[in-house]
C-alpha cells in the first residue's frame, strides 16, 4: 500500500504506478483504527504519544509479510510517533511496494573510483545510520596495483590526496544476491528478497542472533551493538519501513539500495554522491538500460563469483 | 498424588547434604547472581558491553555454546553401552550421564539466549506463533534438536526414577524406542551445531566436511572427561556405587576419541598448509599469527600441548587405572578441547573477515562473568538432578506404599 | 559535485572591465536561441557518431550560459586581440590564464575552437559544433569513451535512474585545456570502529609487489 509522495517530483515517471491514498490516513481521519492486539485503538491523538500502547503494539507486531494493511498502517504510525518522541522530528514512514517489471542492478567502474568515500558519507546521512561507531553500509578498500586479493587491502586508508599512485579503489556494499546466504540463515525469516531484487530486513522482527552476519560472504551486514545515535537535526525524514526508518539496538541492518528513493525513481544516495560517475544503477530487466549495456559490453566481474551467490552488484573497467 | 510427592521429595533431597555440598551450591548461586547483574546491564545497554564487533560478530558466548553442545552429546557414550550392550554396571550410572546432558543442553540454550540481542522478541522463534525458517535455517534446526534432546533426556530419567521411587521396575522395553531416538538425537545435536558453522561457504575456516566428524570426536573427549570426574566425585561424596569398569570404559573411549581428534587436526593442518591458499588465512592466524596479529597463538599451542600430554598419559593402562593421573589427564584434555573448540574455533572463523580485514576479539569482563553464570547454572542443575537421582537410586526417598496401590 | 573547469576561474576581476553584464545577457539570449535549433543542429552534423540523424535519447545539461569568454570575437579578431581590449588588459599577462595541455596531444586553441561564429567549436573536417555539443569534438579521438558515454557506462547520470536521462557534457567533468582528469583531493575519513573498542594498529603487511621475487 503506497502513499502519495507529494514531496517528490514524479512528473517524469510516465509509468509510475498510481499512488493510492493511504487507508491509514482514511482510517485515522475517521478516528477508528483496528489493531492487531487491540492495543492501538483510539489513536486519534496519535502525535500525543501513547508509549505503553506503542510498546505493546511493537511487542505483538507480526512479521511484515504476514501483516494486514491495517496492521502495517499501525506499524508505520507507531514508527512515526516513536521518531517524534525520540528525535523531536516528524518523519514519514511508508512501505512503497516494488515497481512492476523492475529488478535492480548496480555496476561500479573501478577504473573510475578515486577513493573519495563520498558514497560512504552520503549513505550515512541519507539512511539515518548511527554515528560514532562503525555503522557504514559501504566500505571502500585500497588495493595495490598488480594484485586484487582482499587480504592485502587497506580498509582504513587516510591519505592527504586520493587517488594515490599505484593504488586502486573498490567500494563494497550489500551485493543483493539472487541466492542470498543470509536469507537462508535467518531462523525467523526476518530477512528476505523482495520482488525487485532488494534483500530487506524487517527490523521489528529481527531477534539479533547475527547468524546472517556469519553467513554473508561480503561482510555486508551490520549490527546495532547499542542504540544507534542519529543527530536529530541530521535525520532524514523520508523513510521506508524496510529501509532507512530509524532503527533500534540489537538488530541487523544493511544497504537496501535506498529503497525509499529507488522505488520512487530516484538514484540511490551513493550514486548521486559519486562525482566521477563510477556508479551506475538501473533495471536489469530493461534491455535499454545503462546497466544492461555495461553487462553486455564491458569487462565485468563480481566479487567471490565462485560462491554462487549471484550478486546483483558488478564491477567493470573502462 | 504420588507424582507431586515424588517431585516434592526429589526437591527436598536436593537440599540435603553436608557443608561442602551447600558451600558448592552457594558458590554457584553467587556466580549466577554476579552474572545476572551483568546480564541486566547487557539488557539495558545492549551487546556493546561485550567485545564483539561487526568483524567478529560471535564471541565468547557462542564459543562456549559450541563446547557445551558437545558435552551434552557425550551422554550417548553411556546410553549405548547401557541399553544396546546391556552393561548393567553402566546402566547404574546412565541416569547421571543423562542429568549431565540435561544440564549441558540447558546451559547451551542459555548461552544462546544471552547472545541474542533481542530476547524480548523470543516469541518470534516459536513455531506457528512466530515464524520458523525450516528447513533452510541451520539455527532453526539447532533450536529444534536442542529442545528435543532436552525433552528426551528429561523424559526417560523421569520415567525411570518415578518408577523406582514407587518401588517398581522400569522395564527397558517400555522406553527402548526413546532410547534409540536419544542415541541418534545425541549425534544429531552436535552434527547440526557443526552444520551451523560448516554451512557458511564464505568462511573457509569452517567450510569443511570434516567439521561434523571433528565435533563428534572432540565431544567424545570433553564429555567423558567431565563424566569421569563427576562420577568419581559422586562416588566419593555420596557413596554411590560406580563400578571401576565404567570408568575404565569411558577412559578408553576418551583416549580413542582424542587420537581421532588429533588425527583430524593433523589432516586439517596438512590440507591447509601444503599448498596454502587464502582459505588458510584463518588457520594461519590461529597457529602462527597473521600480519602481526597473534592473539590466539599462545592459546592454541597450549591446547595442543595439553591434548598431547593427555593422550600420552591415557595411552598407558596403568596411568588410566591410577585415578589421580586419570583425573589429571581428563582435566588437561577438557581444557585443551575447550580452548580448541571454543575460542580457538569460533573466533578464527571471523579473522580475517570475508573482506580481508583483521580485527581481533577479546572478551570483556561482563561477557566472561555472564558466561560463568551460565556454566554455574549448568553445574547447579547437574548437581541437583544428580543429587535427586542418587537419592532415588539409593532408596533414600521412596513413595509411601498406599493400600489401594 | 563536478569540477567545473571552465575558463572562468580567473575571470571575476576581468568581468568589470569587459561589460560582463552585457556579455552574460547576450549569452543567455543566444543560449535560448540555440536551444530552438538544437534538433536540426544535431542532425546536420555528420561526424560519424551514431546519433547523427536521430534526436538524442537523453538530455545533455547545458553549461554554455555559465561561460564568460564567449563569444570569442568580442575580444579577438582571428587569433589577434582587438587593440582596444588589449589596452584595457595591459596589466594582465594571459587572459585565459592557461596553456593548452591536452594529455600528450600537441594542440592549440584553433584545433577545436572557431574564433568566429560566436565561439563555437569545430570538427576536424570543419563542421561547426555548438559549445554545448562539445562531445562531438571529443568523440573524434575519444570514440570509445564517447560510445560508453552515450550508453551510460561513462560519465555521471544526473537526477533519476529511470525516466528522462540527463547527463553532462564531456567538459562538465573534464577540462580539455588542462590535464583532463578530476583533481586528486582529500578523501572522507576512514571507517569507524565499534564504540568502546579501540582501532587496532596496523602491524606489518608485506609491501612486496607480485613481480618482486623474495630472496
Amino acid at each position: 500500500m503506497s502513499r502519495q509522495r507529494t514531496k517528490k517530483d514524479m512528473a517524469n515517471d510516465t509509468d509510475q504506478s498510481v499512488a493510492s491514498y493511504s487507508r491509514r490516513k482514511f482510517l485515522k481521519g475517521l478516528g477508528t483504527v483496528t489493531a492487531a492486539a487491540g492495543c492501538t485503538a483510539g489513536t486519534k491523538s496519535a502525535w500525543a504519544g501513547a508509549t505503553l500502547k506503542d510498546a505493546m503494539g511493537d511487542f505483538f507486531q507480526d512479521h511484515y509479510q504476514r501483516m494486514t494493511p491495517e496492521e502495517i498502517a499501525d506499524a508505520l504510525a507507531r514508527i512515526e510517533r516513536k521518531a517524534l518522541r525520540k528525535f523531536g522530528r516528524e518523519i514519514t514512514c511508508t512501505n512503497t511496494p516494488p515497481l512492476a517489471g523492475v529488478v535492480f542492478g548496480y555496476a561500479l567502474n573501478i577504473s573510475k573510483c578515486k577513493g573519495y568515500r563520498d558514497c560512504v558519507s552520503a549513505c550515512v546521512r541519507e539512511n539515518n545510520l548511527g554515528r560514532g561507531g562503525q555503522m557504514e553500509y559501504i566500505r571502500v578498500v585500497e588495493l595495490e596495483k598488480g594484485r586484487r586479493d582482499l587480504e592485502n587491502a587497506d580498509h582504513y586508508y587516510d591519505h592527504d590526496l586520493v587517488p594515490q599512485e599505484g593504488k586502486e579503489y573498490m567500494p563494497m556494499q550489500c551485493m543483493q544476491c539472487e541466492d542470498p546466504p543470509c536469507v537462508k540463515a535467518c531462523p525467523v525469516d526476518a530477512t528476505w528478497m523482495e520482488p525487485d531484487g532488494i534483500v530487506v530486513v524487517d527490523y521489528n522482527w529481527c531477534i539479533g542472533c547475527r547468524y546472517c552476519m556469519t553467513a554473508c560472504p561480503y561482510s555486508a551486514r551490520h549490527f546495532n551493538w547499542s542504540e544507534p545515535l542519529v543527530p536529530p537535526d541530521e535525520l532524514n525524514p523520508d523513510t521506508h519501513y524496510l529501509g532507512n526508518r530509524p532503527r533500534m539496538k540489537g538488530v541487523v541492518e544493511k544497504c537496501h539500495f535506498c529503497i525509499h528513493r529507488t522505488r520512487q525513481g530516484l538514484q540511490p544516495a551513493c550514486q548521486e554522491a559519486c562525482p566521477t560517475g563510477a556508479r551506475v544503477f538501473g533495471n536489469l530487466l530493461d534491455p535499454d538500460s545503462e546497466i544492461r549495456y555495461i553487462l553486455e559490453n564491458k569487462t565485468v566481474f563480481r566479487l567471490k563469483e565462485e560462491l554462487g551467490t549471484e550478486p546483483k552488484f558488478w564491477y567493470y573497467t573502462d | 498424588m504420588s507424582l507431586l510427592r515424588f517431585m516434592g521429595d526429589g526437591v527436598r533431597s536436593m537440599m540435603r547434604g553436608g557443608p561442602l555440598y551447600h558451600g558448592w551450591l552457594l558458590l554457584l548461586v553467587a556466580l549466577i547472581a554476579v552474572g545476572g547483574w551483568y546480564y541486566a546491564l547487557q539488557l539495558r545497554e545492549g551487546l556493546i558491553i561485550t567485545g564483539m564487533s561487526d568483524q567478529v560478530s560471535w564471541g565468547f558466548y557462542i564459543a562456549n555454546f559450541t563446547f557445551m553442545v558437545g558435552i551434552a552429546a557425550a551422554a550417548v557414550l553411556l546410553v549405548i553401552p547401557a541399553y544396546l550392550f546391556h552393561r548393567e554396571d553402566v546402566k547404574q550410572v546412565v541416569l547421571l550421564g543423562e542429568a549431565m546432558a540435561v544440564a549441558a543442553v540447558i546451559t547451551a540454550i542459555l548461552l544462546v539466549v544471552v547472545d541474542l540481542a533481542r530476547p524480548d522478541r523470543f516469541w518470534h522463534i516459536i513455531p506457528f506463533i512466530g515464524r520458523f525458517n525450516l528447513p533452510l535455517s541451520m539455527l532453526a534446526w539447532d533450536v529444534v534438536v536442542l529442545y528435543g534432546y532436552l525433552f528426551l533426556n528429561l523424559l526417560i530419567p523421569f520415567y525411570i526414577l518415578y518408577r523406582h521411587y514407587r518401588g517398581l521396575d522400569a522395564p527397558v522395553r517400555s522406553y527402548f524406542p526413546f532410547v534409540v531416538l536419544t542415541i541418534f538425537w545425541a549425534i544429531s545435536i552436535h552434527t547440526v551445531t557443526a552444520f551451523l558453522f560448516s554451512a557458511n561457504s564464505g568462511r573457509p575456516f569452517w567450510h569443511t566436511a570434516l567439521l561434523g566428524p571433528r565435533f563428534i570426536a572432540s565431544a567424545f573427549v570433553s564429555g567423558p572427561a567431565l563424566i569421569i570426574i563427576s562420577l568419581l566425585l559422586i562416588r566419593n561424596f555420596w557413596n554411590y556405587s560406580v563400578k571401576p569398569a565404567v570408568i575404565d570404559m569411558l577412559a578408553v573411549i576418551l583416549m580413542f576419541a582424542l587420537y581421532i581428534n588429533l588425527f583430524f587436526i593433523g589432516a586439517e593442518l596438512f590440507t591447509d598448509f601444503y599448498n596454502e591458499t587464502s582459505h588458510a588465512s584463518s588457520i594461519r592466524y590461529l597457529y602462527f599469527g597473521l600480519q602481526g596479529y597473534d592473539g590466539l597463538v599462545p592459546w592454541i599451542w597450549t591446547a595442543m600441548g595439553l591434548n598431547l600430554v593427555a593422550v600420552f598419559m591415557l595411552s598407558f593402562e596403568r596411568l588410566r587405572a591410577n585415578r589421580v593421573t586419570l583425573v589429571l589427564s581428563c582435566m588437561l584434555c577438557f581444557t585443551g578441547i575447550w580452548i580448541e573448540k571454543g575460542m580457538g574455533f569460533v573466533i578464527p572463523g571471523f579473522i580475517p573477515t570475508p573482506l580481508g580485514e583483521i580485527f581481533e576479539f577479546v572478551p570483556t569482563f561482563p561477557e566472561v562473568m555472564i558466561t560463568v553464570a551460565c556454566w554455574a547454572v549448568g553445574a547447579m542443575i547437574f548437581t541437583l538432578l544428580a543429587r535427586a537421582a542418587v537419592a532415588v537410586e539409593q532408596g533414600e526417598i521412596r513413595a509411601v506404599v498406599e493400600s489401594q496401590q | 559535485m563536478t569540477a567545473p573547469l571552465s575558463v572562468s576561474l580567473t575571470s571575476k576581476s576581468i568581468k568589470t572591465c569587459l561589460e560582463s553584464v552585457r556579455l552574460k545577457y547576450r549569452n543567455q539570449f543566444l543560449f535560448i536561441l540555440q536551444m530552438l535549433f538544437i534538433a536540426p543542429a544535431l542532425s546536420a552534423t555528420g561526424d560519424g557518431a551514431s546519433l547523427q540523424t536521430e534526436k538524442l535519447p537523453f538530455t545533455v545539461e547545458s553549461r554554455k550560459h555559465r561561460f564568460d569568454y564567449v563569444p570569442c570575437d568580442d575580444c579577438h579578431d582571428g587569433v589577434e586581440v582587438i587593440p582596444e581590449v588589449l589596452e584595457m588588459m595591459a596589466d594582465m599577462d594571459d587572459m585565459h590564464d592557461m596553456e593548452v595541455r591536452h594529455g600528450n596531444a600537441d594542440l592549440q586553441c584553433n584545433n577545436c575552437h572557431m574564433l568566429e561564429k560566436g565561439g563555437s567549436l569545430h570538427t576536424l573536417s570543419g563542421k561547426t559544433v555548438d559549445l554545448d555539443r562539445a562531445y562531438r569534438v571529443c568523440a573524434q579521438c575519444h570514440s570509445r569513451e564517447f560510445q560508453d558515454w552515450q550508453y551510460g557506462a561513462h560519465g555521471k547520470r544526473m537526477k533519476r535512474w529511470r525516466g528522462g536521462r540527463v547527463v553532462l557534457n564531456c567538459t562538465g567533468c573534464h577540462d580539455p585545456h588542462n590535464e583532463t582528469g578530476l583533481e586528486p583531493r582529500a578523501p572522507m575519513g576512514p571507517p569507524g570502529v565499534r564504540q568502546r573498542l579501540e582501532r587496532q594498529q596496523h602491524r606489518h603487511r608485506h609491501g612486496r609487489k607480485p613481480w618482486e621475487r623474495s630472496e
